[in-house]
């Protein structure tokens, strides 16, 4: 690894079904996330992505592109515009730092939406396990 | 107290911020169950990661863990760990938060997570959680309120197993 390499984009279009499931396995019953008829009467343009789902498309980046050798061990992000199901997302991931025996890299974080506008920003370090 | 925070922190919003600042520094400790294969494998599945050390108990055990290992931001994303409230204790937006703020719209804003050692099938855990700060600024339309909260997720023997810093905002 190396500072400036960039592991493989994450392209994916979060669904209605998938949101849902979302909201079922972590057990939230926000309506915003699966009753489109609630988001949109909220002034959201239709069921809004989950944050942490947000972060989930990020960090796969990382794991997908690391393989399990790698150990994430610190991951900060914010969101910064929210998205909705059906758009196209973006995750992307750069080595920003490389320690130097090589076992040690930090990562820059993001996610972009159809326009091309950042959703979620942020870092990650990961580890040689 | 609401007349010192700035323009448009008024009503529900201002109940919550002040609810929210009356519980800085209040550290809570529970119990939050055992994490097992089956949540693993469907938070796996539900965020479309496919890689086997999250589903075969075989392949995760080939990669050097005990068991099936939870993807990286599991923990953080369980909004309920125990049965949740009563569809009659939800507000209409199917949220629970005690106190008068039916009109208030909360989200994730963003987290920052130490994840100190993994977490496989059959961890079981506790929750250490404090909200740390509490902040308001003005966005495009209106005042935000901005809560971030300490989430310790730590093992029997003690030790923890996620530090997280969990930031939420609140608008009307």
């Amino acid at each position: 690894m190396e500072a400036g390499q960039k592991l493989p984009d994450l392209v994916l279009v979060p669904s209605a079904l998938q949101l849902f499931r979302y909201s079922a396995v972590t057990w939230n019953a926000h309506r915003v996330h699966y009753d489109e008829a609630w988001a949109r009467h909220e002034g959201h343009a239709g069921l809004l992505v989950h944050s942490h789902l947000h972060a989930a498309n990020a960090l796969r980046v990382v794991t997908d592109g690391l393989g399990p050798d790698w150990r994430i061990t610190h991951v900060a992000y914010r969101i910064v515009r929210p998205s909705t199901a059906g758009r196209t997302l973006t995750a992307t991931a750069e080595v920003t730092a490389v320690s130097d025996d090589g076992r040690e890299i930090d990562l820059r974080l993001a996610e972009l939406d159809d326009g091309g506008m950042p959703c979620l920003e942020g870092t990650a370090r990961a580890v040689l396990r | 107290m609401t007349d010192d925070l700035g323009p448009g922190l008024t009503g529900e919003l201002a109940a919550y911020h002040d609810a929210m600042t009356s519980r800085v520094g209040e550290k809570h400790r529970r119990h939050l169950g055992l994490v097992d294969a089956l949540l693993i494998r469907r938070y796996a599945t539900a965020i479309g990661e496919a890689s086997a050390i999250h589903h075969d108990r075989v392949a995760a055990i080939s990669a050097g863990y005990t068991d099936i290992v939870a993807p990286p931001n599991l923990l953080s994303g369980i909004m309920e760990w125990g049965a949740g409230h009563p569809e009659s204790e939800l507000r209409p937006d199917g949220t629970y938060r005690p106190g008068p703020t039916s009109a208030l719209r909360v989200m994730g804003a963003g987290e920052e997570m130490e994840l100190l050692r993994p977490v496989t099938a059959g961890t079981e855990l506790w929750l250490e959680d404090e909200i740390e700060e509490v902040s308001v600024k003005q966005g495009r339309s209106g005042a935000l309120v901005f809560v971030t909260a300490r989430h310790d997720f730590v093992g029997a023997d003690g030790a923890p197993y996620n530090r997280n810093r969990r930031t939420v905002m609140a608008r009307l």
